[in-house]
């Protein structure tokens, strides 16, 4: 029942998708209405997947990286809603935006089950671990959309100064919205990312013994963590802003892109999936 | 005998003749309009239509077919009366179309295809006002009602299929877009003007009515400044003051006749941090230009100088013209069907229609029935049939009637009367009140433009 409601909402997300791109290139404002709804739909079919998957996790006591997966991209899509309908204009930004949680769902389900599985021992099971799950992964959904918000800023500053006024230029939103919704990402990404390492390091006290392990996910979530309060830091009080803040996201995508992969993979031990503890 | 109508268009615009021809012909200058002085010879045509832009001055009659030389003839004698040119002189000037060719003109014209810019939309707003008088001097009828109304739609569908009216084609349109890419959009914003001259004035008119937050003025000589702050309850300052008036300022426009640079990129540079480096969006309208060019490099810094915005307008021009080739696809099949409303505006295709429509109705009413009641027996079948029969063409014998007696009377408008009634235009999908509704919607597109246009005007 689970993998045909994950088979579904896959579909009804590249369907909305192909709306998205079908508004870029003729930016039909009932386009992107249509997008907006099928994607929603998308929404509450992969949140009934949710709900499947975590009474699974619950009574087999297995925990694997598919469906981590699984609610990273549903976290994404929830954050993409969060823009849309917030105030910044930024209505192409769909059409960027959304090949990441399909790319995530697209994982989940390429991922052999049971590989990469993490045994969901009881002493796991206190409050605090579906706090630290949701809190990290919804400040990576944020950071997300604050990098490809960067890459669309970076795109667009390019045709501005360069002064070429064409396809792209009349499609991309306006400098201001994107920086906008990057900085917002920020704050909000952050915001969760301290919350997600705090809940983790309480957590890690309670079924350890010990709130820091020095791991190698926790050393890269530390450097993460640092350079995006550098970036408040040098935003608030110097003005960094527009290119600068859109290089700082490019830097902390990347390191985020190994943290979430490389690690979770290559190394082994505490923390990464598909290891025994 | 029936009497076909046609209609014959006479115009120049600015393709074919020079404006000294087009200004005598536009009758601007007399008090009575010329559909007033037109209406003596009304017995020559049956509708006239009269339209003048800057751009253009049209004529357009629906006659009865014989009539033709005596139309035109009256026509070139009422031309020597009024503007005192010869047919023979004018001649050259002028394009004549006819029927069909009348038709595409008119929806080209609308759609602004004929315009000097291509695809503006203030053409069709000189349109609908020149058949508003058409109509206060009654000598629009049913053809040109139908032709107009018809052009307005046609107008709106080119404009909603095609990219014709898209992207900036004037200076400052483009600049304010520019703006809005930039800056999210110009509310709040705070605009810094150099120079306190013409351009300075125009552009304050422009910037205050797109709803920026406050304007201030820099000039050389305050006195100037004062001046053109007191009219646009702006803030004065002189040019010494500049350093602290740039970190106020979201936007400069910069349009002094100083011979050197007023903002070089050292100078600049130094300001960014001050600023916390907000975006600042300079236009220099100046020749010899203001900004150092290099300013562009800055962060957040975006320099566009006359040049670079008339390359914007250049390349929006060319994407129109594209464009201009995907509506004349639209307009063939807008002629197309126009022109068989006008060869089947007449009394015996009117009739075949009505008396189709009917037959086709009481054929579809008797199948329902008969599904209905099953046990009938041949005869009663039949009796069914002649019944319908009989049923529909006495009813429908009254309007054919009406329609042989009225057009003899009232020619065409018994016939169009007939059409609407029992629907035998059904295939037009739109009736014209839609197209009505439809159109006034774009006016407030057009108010924007037009105050655009008059910015531009003074800086090409």
């Amino acid at each position: 029942m689970s993998s045909f409601f994950l088979d579904l909402t896959f579909l009804i997300y590249l369907i909305s998708w192909v709306g998205s791109l079908f508004y870029f290139k003729t930016l039909e404002k009932k386009a992107l209405k249509l997008t907006h709804g099928v994607l929603f739909v998308g929404l509450i079919f992969h949140f009934l997947y949710i709900l499947f998957i975590t009474k699974e996790i619950y009574t087999t006591s297995l925990l694997t990286f598919n469906e981590v997966l699984g609610l990273f991209s549903f976290l994404l899509v929830l954050v993409y809603f969060y823009f849309a309908l917030g105030r910044e204009k930024a209505y192409t930004l769909a059409t960027f935006y959304l090949p990441l949680p399909i790319l995530f769902l697209l994982l989940n389900m390429l991922f052999s089950k049971k590989s990469l599985y993490s045994p969901f021992s009881p002493y796991i099971k206190s409050f605090w671990f579906p706090l630290h799950v949701i809190c990290a992964l919804l400040s990576h959904a944020f950071l997300m959309a604050g990098l490809i918000a960067s890459l669309m800023y970076l795109l667009q500053e390019r045709e501005i100064k360069k002064k070429r006024f064409g396809y792209f230029f009349r499609k991309l939103p306006p400098l201001h919205s994107l920086e906008r919704i990057a900085e917002k990402a920020l704050y909000n990404g952050f915001f969760l990312l301290t919350l997600g390492i705090i809940s983790g390091a309480i957590w890690s006290e309670l079924a350890f013994g010990s709130y820091w392990r020095w791991s190698a996910k926790e050393m890269i979530t530390l450097s993460l963590w640092l350079i995006y309060a550098g970036m408040i830091h040098q935003r608030i009080l110097i003005g960094w802003r527009g290119k600068r803040l859109a290089y700082m996201f490019l830097l902390g995508g990347f390191l985020w892109f190994f943290t979430f992969f490389v690690i979770n993979f290559y190394f082994k031990g505490f923390h990464t999936y598909g290891s025994s503890l | 005998m029936e009497a076909l109508y046609k209609i014959l268009l006479i115009g120049l615009n600015h393709k074919t003749a020079p404006v000294e021809i087009r200004e005598k012909l536009s009758f601007a200058g007399s008090s009575v309009h010329p559909l007033e002085k037109l209406k003596a010879l009304n017995t020559y045509f049956k509708e006239a239509f009269f339209l003048s832009t800057c751009n253009r001055v049209e004529f357009t009659f629906v006659y009865e077919e014989p009539k033709k030389e005596a139309l035109l003839r009256a026509f070139s004698e009422f031309l020597k009366r009024e503007t005192d040119f010869d047919w023979e002189t004018l001649f050259p000037y002028f394009y004549i179309l006819e029927d069909e060719e009348a038709v595409k003109h008119f929806f080209e014209v609308g759609c602004g295809l004929d315009s000097l810019v291509l695809g503006e939309p203030q053409i069709l707003g000189q349109l609908k006002e020149a058949y508003r008088v058409a109509l206060q001097y009654k000598t629009s009828g049913i053809v040109l009602n139908k032709l107009l109304h018809r052009t307005f739609f046609v107008a709106k569908r080119v404009r909603t299929e095609t990219g014709i009216g898209g992207g900036a084609v004037s200076v400052s349109y483009a600049a304010t877009q520019l703006a809005k890419k930039i800056l999210g959009s110009l509310k709040g914003k705070k605009v810094l003007l150099i120079g306190a001259g013409e351009m300075a004035e125009l552009a304050c008119q422009h910037l205050l009515s797109m709803g920026v937050e406050e304007i201030l003025i820099a000039n050389r000589t305050l006195s100037k400044a004062v001046e053109l702050a007191e009219k646009f309850k702006g803030k004065p300052f002189s040019l010494e003051e500049l350093p602290e008036v740039l970190l106020e300022a979201d936007i400069v426009i910069s349009s002094t006749g100083a011979p050197g640079f007023i903002l070089t990129k050292k100078f600049l540079s130094s300001l960014l941090k001050p600023r916390k480096y907000r975006p600042l969006f300079i236009i220099d309208i100046a020749v010899p230009r203001d900004v150092e060019p290099e300013v562009n490099e800055l962060e957040n810094v975006y320099l566009f100088d006359i040049d670079d915005l008339k390359e914007v307008v250049e390349e929006n021009l060319k994407a129109r013209k594209k464009e201009a080739l995907r509506a004349k696809a639209i307009i063939e099949e807008e002629v197309l069907k126009t022109k068989r409303w006008l060869s089947e505006l007449s009394l015996h295709p009117t009739i075949r229609r009505l008396t189709q429509k009917a037959e086709n109705l009481r054929k579809r009413e008797l199948e329902k029935t008969l599904k209905k009641l099953k046990n009938l027996s041949s005869e009663e079948i039949e009796a069914l049939e002649i019944l319908t029969k009989s049923l529909t063409q006495k009813l429908i014998s009254y309007p054919i009637q009406f329609l042989k007696k009225g057009y003899h009377e009232e020619g065409r408008f018994a016939v169009s009367l007939i059409r609407e009634i029992y629907h035998l235009d059904e295939e037009e999908i739109s009736t014209s009140e839609e197209e009505e509704a439809v159109l006034d919607k774009d006016l407030s597109e057009e108010t924007l433009e037009k105050e655009n246009k008059e910015l531009t005007k003074i800086i090409q």
